[in-house]
This record gives C-alpha cells, sequence and structure tokens, in this order.
C-alpha cells in the first residue's frame, strides 16, 4: 500500500516538475530557431538570435546592464534602511510603535500600483522623473524588508545585545557586528527577493524614465516583438541568467530565512 | 565558502567579462553597420500666387511600410553614449512633378532647410540611427 502511495506520488511530483520545466525549455531550445514559427523542436536550426543579441546590436546587453545597475543599487539601499528599521522595531520601545508596525504590514499587503500616482507627484516636485534614482528611491524603502528583518531580529535572544553593550558596543556596532551576522539567513533571503523583485519591475521604469535607453531588461522584454524568435528567447535567456545565478549562490540560506522568520 | 559558491562566483565573473567585451564589440558592429544616407536640403520657395512650395528631386520620395509616400528628414537626439542622427518619417503629398525629375510635396511638418534622406546604400526605416555622410557640407550651406 505503501509503494502504491509512493508510485502515485512519484508520478504525480514528476508530472508537476514536467509542467514547471518545459516553458524553460521551450525557451532554451527556440533560442536556437532562426525561423519565424514556433515550435517545440525548431525547424530551422542556427545561431542567429545569438549573433542578433549579442553581437550585431548592443540595446540588449545595454539594457542589462540598466537592469543590474538599478537591481545593485536597489538592494543596497534596502538592505541598509531595512536593518536599520528591523533593528529599531526589534530592540527600541518608542511611542507608537505598534501602530507604525501595522501601518508597515498594511503597506506590504497594497500593490505597487496604488501609490504609484503619488510616488509620482513626489518624484516631479523632486526633478528626479526621467532619471533613474526615480525608479531606485522609491523600491529603496521596502515595507517586506523591514518586516523580515524585524522578525529575524525577535529571534536572536536579548543577551547578545546586553554582552555586546556590557563589551562597550554601541548601537550602531552591537547590530552589524551581533546581530546582522546572527540573521544571515534572513539577510540572504530579502537580498534575493529583493533582487528577483528589482530586476523584473515594468511599471516603475515605464512610468518614471523617459529614454527608451534607460529602460531595464524586464522593460524591454515585455515590448519585444520581434520576428526572430531565436533572439527573443536568448534575451528571455539573459534575463533569467543573473536571477538563476543568485538563487543558486543562496539556495540554503533562502530556505533557512523563509523558514526561520516563519513565512 | 562552499564550493559550489565558488564555482558560482567564477561562472559570474566570466560571464560578467564576457558580457563587457560583447557590449563593446557589438557598439562597434552596430556602428559599422548602421546605413550611409546623404541629404538634400529642402529649400522653400515662394510661387507667383504668394504660396510656400517644397520642391524635391524625386529620389528624396520613398514608400515607406505602408505603402504610402513620404520622404526621411535626418534628425539628432541622445544616443545610448553620445549624440546620434536618426530618420524621422514624414508622410507627405505629391503634388506635382516637373520635367528635371523634382517633384512638389506638401507636409506641414517640413520646415525651411531640413535635411531630406536622398541616397541611402541600406533601406531606412523610421526613428533608426544612420550615419550622415554629408553633414560637414550641410553645415556649410548658408541659410536663406
Amino acid at each position: 500500500m505503501k509503494k502504491k502511495t509512493n508510485i502515485i506520488a512519484i508520478i504525480v511530483l514528476s508530472i508537476l516538475a514536467i509542467i514547471t520545466i518545459f516553458p524553460l525549455v521551450y525557451t532554451f531550445l527556440n533560442a536556437f530557431n532562426t525561423g519565424s514559427a514556433y515550435g517545440l523542436i525548431p525547424k530551422e536550426w542556427g545561431i542567429r538570435g545569438f549573433y542578433e543579441t549579442f553581437v550585431r546590436r548592443p540595446d540588449y546587453l545595454i539594457k542589462f546592464w540598466n537592469s543590474l545597475f538599478i537591481a545593485i543599487c536597489i538592494i543596497t539601499g534596502q538592505l541598509l534602511v531595512s536593518c536599520l528599521a528591523g533593528y529599531g522595531f526589534s530592540r527600541f520601545k518608542f511611542p507608537g510603535k505598534n501602530i507604525l508596525f501595522y501601518l508597515i504590514i498594511i503597506l506590504m499587503m497594497m500593490p505597487y500600483q496604488v501609490t504609484l500616482v503619488s510616488n509620482y507627484a513626489i518624484l516631479e516636485r523632486l526633478n528626479l522623473i526621467g532619471k533613474e534614482a526615480a525608479v531606485i528611491l522609491p523600491a529603496i524603502f521596502s515595507p517586506f524588508g523591514v518586516f523580515l528583518l524585524k522578525q529575524a531580529f525577535d529571534m536572536c535572544p536579548t543577551e547578545f545585545c546586553e554582552a555586546a553593550k556590557l563589551d562597550g558596543a554601541g548601537e550602531v556596532r552591537t547590530l552589524f557586528s551581533v546581530m546582522i551576522p546572527r540573521a544571515k539567513a534572513a539577510v540572504a533571503s530579502l537580498v534575493i527577493l529583493s533582487f528577483v523583485d528589482a530586476w523584473n519591475m515594468v511599471e516603475q521604469p515605464l512610468v518614471f524614465l523617459r529614454s527608451q535607453y534607460q529602460y531595464p531588461l524586464s522593460v524591454f522584454l515585455s515590448q519585444m516583438n520581434e520576428r526572430i524568435i531565436g533572439m527573443v528567447c536568448v534575451c528571455g535567456i539573459l534575463a533569467a541568467l543573473p536571477v538563476l545565478l543568485l538563487f543558486l549562490f543562496f539556495d540554503e540560506d533562502l530556505v533557512e530565512g523563509i523558514s526561520f522568520t516563519k513565512i | 565558502m562552499t564550493r559550489k559558491r565558488i564555482v558560482i562566483l567564477i561562472i559570474s565573473g566570466i560571464l560578467l567579462i564576457s558580457f563587457v567585451i560583447l557590449t563593446v564589440v557589438s557598439e562597434k558592429v552596430y556602428i559599422a553597420l548602421l546605413p550611409e544616407v546623404t541629404t538634400h536640403t529642402l529649400r522653400t520657395s515662394t510661387s507667383k500666387d504668394g504660396v510656400n512650395e517644397r520642391w524635391l528631386p524625386g529620389e528624396c520620395v520613398r514608400k515607406n511600410s505602408k505603402g504610402e509616400d513620404a520622404v526621411y528628414v535626418v534628425r539628432e537626439r541622445e544616443g545610448r553614449f553620445r549624440k546620434e542622427f536618426y530618420a524621422e518619417e514624414v508622410a507627405v503629398d505629391v503634388e506635382d512633378t516637373r520635367d528635371d525629375g523634382y517633384v512638389l510635396v506638401l507636409a506641414m511638418v517640413l520646415g525651411h532647410m531640413d535635411p531630406i534622406v536622398i541616397e541611402s546604400n541600406l533601406p531606412v526605416s523610421d526613428q533608426e540611427a544612420v550615419k550622415w555622410m554629408n553633414k560637414a557640407e550641410y553645415d556649410r550651406e548658408p541659410i536663406r
């Protein structure tokens, strides 16, 4: 009976795995398609897609660099802000702390489109529309990051902070030397999730940036209307590569971080 | 650091360096393969009736992707790394033809001294970057 259940489980999970992996395999195979018709097995094979993407035109690589620049800036800012805010919510007592934290949770639930118009109005007043800072600055202040790190810092025993204080460490030293190393898994989770979010953003660059040369790869992929199917699929692979590498680098920390903060 | 992470770091480093090299190479290839265009300067003349007329060589008028008559005006814009020239498509109506091959076009957006593409080594499309071969001659022309 147990063996039968195992076989059924294996079959079901295999089917689910095939369904999940199928789009990736399809994209990879069609990257070598030089024709104008999609197909699981391309009828015309070649590397024209790779030539058009990497040699013939610099558009895609420039947009790759735009995406990388925006993502790295957002992650750096988010880490700094989330660590400081998470530590403050976790370790300090101040009036309105709970109300403020609940507001952050409510903000976390809202889709970004809700605050898009108000963000545009503020950025226009600051003369930032048309600059990369218009995309980076609003994304740095992430409620999810604050929530995640607050939960992670809550799990750290207070005795560590007290021991650090006894040794003469201030709050900033305690945060960077004691708390963050202990919450490494949560920090790694935040890096991955923030990178994926920043790498895939489409609405913010479309609304806040003016020049097509500033657009990241995600916007470009959403607007692609090329007849060379191979090129479309190669751009898709190009967009997936950094996320894949980052996940492979941090996969153990990600699983540990998500289970650690009970999300 | 585990061996897996070291391998991933090495692969990432190799990919980044490759992408840097490919970005430089593709930019050079792109510039080398841009259409080379020669322009004719549009001059507005006044007819006996006092109407502004625009006569252009017939070679300037081309068929666009929709099969309509159009001319391509060379304009300047901010490119990826520097200013670049591009061709802007302007739909025109051909009103008359002269014996010398010149045609009379009607188009509100065409201005006096606009450089119109007369010759190109490759097909030109709207908003496409181009290499303007006789820019120096255009700059030297007196504005009347």
